[in-house]
């Protein structure tokens, strides 16, 4: 069997009406075992910019780690998500026109704020207890404090990560290059269409090596060619609170960073306390590497 | 004054083009134009915007314009139109130019111009065409455009209650504009045998309402997300259309709208929309279904959506797509996929090279499925580029294509793509690339032919 064929043998197994999609059966589990759950949020919705492949590439790599794994789908706006039953929560890139309207259903399922952790509801429940929420492209908009479109229509986000959006009158597209706090090189593109400038305090997912970022590259490492393009900035990309992350990498995200795809399984499988499973390994992930080694560098090139 | 003189030098360095490249279409003249007289066009005489069309939209502009302007000159009309494709505001002028006398007056009975999304804005405010055919709002050169939404915003700003606006029923982008027009005419495909569904996969998504917001649901797909569909939410979805393709036959190349039967020559559903989409307009502007059936008999188009060049001892079948497109890489998939026959795939995804800084998409595959071309029969898949073949790998290898038959070959050198295509023993090949890297491998073919 080859490194592909559970993801396969799994998603012939499931179709668009399944309640889940389950990887137990394909993964050496012992007998006994919890499951990972995985909720793809609003899947319909914030759908651009191939998101899909992010909720594939979390499956792929759950595979190579032999983590049992259970992914539901959450599509309506009307439906309150069960939070009690996720540990990560994912929701791909979407449209800015859509945020106000995903906003204002997540605020809505907030949940208390009072009292111990364990009796926290809704989504701020999930949160506290150290469940991993990841939004990226666009959709990261939804976790800011605040989000200025040109129009002049200004909305307040769900106040997760502080960071405010401010939509950009031309579009910003290009590679990008990140390491993390964690030490994890991340690729991807970037295809940016509001500038974001962190609050004081707030933490970054990472550092810019290529790209433009959250609004510019450092000064110190702009470079002759097209870094020159994206302007200076912060040099920093994403926003990051415990287990809250966005960044606007896309690629997709996951299939073309599985050690970053496998760092955040680690996370929320320590939070939902299940066996992590097995490490990757560079023979699992061979093609990836590949990919990354062109990539980064025609980065490189561009750079100079 | 200052018009004349833009139209005569414009004229002139259109003349001394045509002189030295043989015809080739520029916008350089309409740059001159433009630079002279920054609102040429609305001072050409005879323009009248109620016997003015445009066109716009993601995909489809170009053939549905070529099959619009075939229809009026078969029925005798003088057309002034940009079918070369150029259909920013230069482009436009260079059209225009072509039929303007010495005296600035037009000697057209109808301008019928392809616009680009982006610029139909621009264009619209010297030129306010009362008619507005919007193929789709889809993905597209996401470097520039971002969201689809944008081009919604932009399309939009143009639509008023004096314009009649001809939008394709089945896009639920499209659709919704048709909501700010003062007329809106609808057109649309019935379910037939290229319809398909996405109901086999858990990761298939859909879209967004454009109207609420909530999923959309599609009764099926004629193209992927174009076809039949509702918001199960808040009703908006498509209504009776009023030119509706029925009675598809793909085999015998004719459909029927009304009681209305029409031949044509190029069956798949990408054209199927356009030749509605040019039905829906010759018929609101009264030219008799005759006519139009007679026109669609005639009608070739210059190139096609799929040519063939041999290399490697092979016929490589090369199928049209657009980078960043998910919607025409869905599409040359299907038609792939159709082909049951043993056959080698050639997948030459590259970096982006349309703006700077040039980068290296290749997300956009993620929004395709290539499941039914997996399953097909294909003996080897080569996957070539010089940045990201590793990743066009990946992506067959998380659809369920079988590693042992993957080559990856990360380079672009046309010698080394077609020594590799040598090698295969199958004789049947499908090549999907962007049209620059397929036209170099042509000329290369051309040099080595043996």
């Amino acid at each position: 069997m080859n490194n592909f064929d559970k993801l396969k043998t799994i998603r012939e197994n499931t179709d668009r009406r399944s309640e889940q999609l389950t990887n137990a059966p394909v993964v050496n589990s012992e007998s006994g075992f919890r499951c990972l759950h995985i909720l793809w949020l609003y899947p319909d919705i914030m759908n651009i910019h191939g998101g899909r492949g992010d909720i594939m590439g979390l499956i792929h790599v759950s595979n190579l780690m032999n983590i049992p794994v259970e992914v539901r789908r959450h599509d309506s706006l009307k439906e309150d998500v069960d939070w009690e039953w996720a540990h990560l929560v994912y929701m791909t890139a979407g449209e800015l026109k859509c945020a106000s309207d995903v906003t204002a259903a997540l605020k809505r399922q907030m949940g208390s704020s009072s009292g111990e952790k364990a009796e926290m509801t809704g989504l701020r429940g999930f949160v506290e207890r150290g469940g991993v929420f990841i939004a990226n492209g666009s959709s990261g908009a939804v976790l800011a404090d605040r989000l200025e479109l040109c129009d002049g229509t200004v909305l307040e986000g769900l106040g997760l990560l502080h960071m405010n959006w401010k939509e950009r009158e031309s579009v910003w597209g290009d590679d990008i290059r990140v390491k993390t706090a964690d030490g994890l090189d991340v690729i991807g593109n970037q295809i940016q269409v509001a500038d974001v400038e962190l609050a004081e305090g707030q933490e970054a997912f990472g550092r810019l090596a290529y790209g433009r970022g959250n609004n510019g590259i450092a000064e110190e490492l702009l470079g002759n060619g097209v870094s020159r393009m994206a302007g200076a900035g912060s040099g920093l990309e994403g926003a990051k609170t415990g287990n809250v992350i966005y960044t606007g990498i896309l690629g997709p995200l996951l299939t073309k960073n599985p050690r970053f795809t496998e760092s955040i399984l680690k996370n929320a499988a320590e939070t939902a306390g299940i066996e992590a499973g097995n490490s990757l390994k560079d023979r699992d992930i061979e093609m990836e590497l590949k990919s990354a080694e062109y990539i980064t560098d025609f980065m490189e090139k561009k750079q100079k | 004054m200052r018009f004349i003189l833009a139209l005569y030098i414009a004229k002139l360095t259109s003349w001394g083009i045509n002189l030295v490249a043989g015809g080739r279409g520029t916008n350089l003249p309409g740059k001159v134009a433009l630079k002279i007289d920054p609102d040429f066009i609305s001072h050409i005489r005879g323009l009248d915007p109620a016997k003015t069309i445009f066109v716009t939209g993601t995909n489809g502009k170009s053939t549905t314009t070529n099959i619009m302007a075939h229809v009026f000159r078969r029925t005798g009309f003088r057309v002034a139109v940009n079918l070369e494709g150029a259909n920013l505001i230069g482009g436009v002028i260079v059209s225009l130019l072509k039929n303007t006398g010495l005296n600035g007056r037009l000697k057209a009975d109808i301008v019928l111009m392809e616009t680009d999304e982006r610029f139909l804005p621009i264009i619209h405010r010297q030129l306010p065409a009362r008619h507005l055919c919007v193929t789709n709002v889809q993905k597209d050169q996401v470097q520039r455009n971002g969201e689809p939404e944008i081009i919604m915003r932009k399309i939009a700003s143009v639509i008023d209650e004096n314009m009649t606006v001809y939008v394709n029923g089945d896009e639920p982008n499209a659709l919704s504009l048709g909501r700010l027009a003062g007329r809106c005419v609808r057109y649309g495909v019935d379910m037939n045998s290229a319809s398909f569904d996405k109901l086999d996969d858990f990761f298939s998504v859909t879209m967004p309402c454009p109207v609420c917001h909530e999923p959309i649901t599609f009764a099926a797909y004629n193209i992927d997300n174009i076809g039949p569909f509702r918001c199960p939410y808040c009703g908006f979805g498509t209504e009776q259309n009023d030119y509706q393709a029925m009675d598809i036959d793909f085999e015998e190349k004719s459909f029927r709208v009304g009681e209305a039967v029409y031949g044509f020559k190029y069956s798949t559903p990408y054209f199927l929309y356009c030749y509605v989409a040019a039905l829906a307009v010759a018929g609101e502007l009264g030219i008799e279904e005759e006519n139009i059936s007679r026109a669609f008999d005639s009608f070739a188009l210059q190139g096609g959506r799929m040519e063939t060049i041999r290399a490697g001892g092979k016929d490589i079948n090369y199928i049209r797509m657009k980078q960043e497109n998910p919607e025409t890489v869905q599409s040359a998939l299907n038609v792939i996929a159709d082909d049951p026959e043993e056959k080698v795939f050639m997948l030459g995804l590259d970096e982006l090279v349309d703006f700077d800084p040039h980068y290296t998409n290749t997300f956009y595959t993620f929004d395709c499925d290539f499941r039914r071309l997996i399953g097909s029969n294909i003996s080897k898949c080569i996957c070539f580029s010089g940045t990201v073949a590793y990743d066009a790998a990946l992506r067959m290898l998380y659809d369920g294509f079988d590693p042992k038959k993957l080559v990856v070959l990360p380079t672009n050198d046309d010698a080394a793509i077609v020594e590799e295509l040598r090698k295969c023993q199958c004789s049947k090949v499908y090549l999907i690339t962007w049209l620059h890297k397929f036209e170099a491998l042509a000329e290369y073919a051309k040099a080595n032919a043996r």
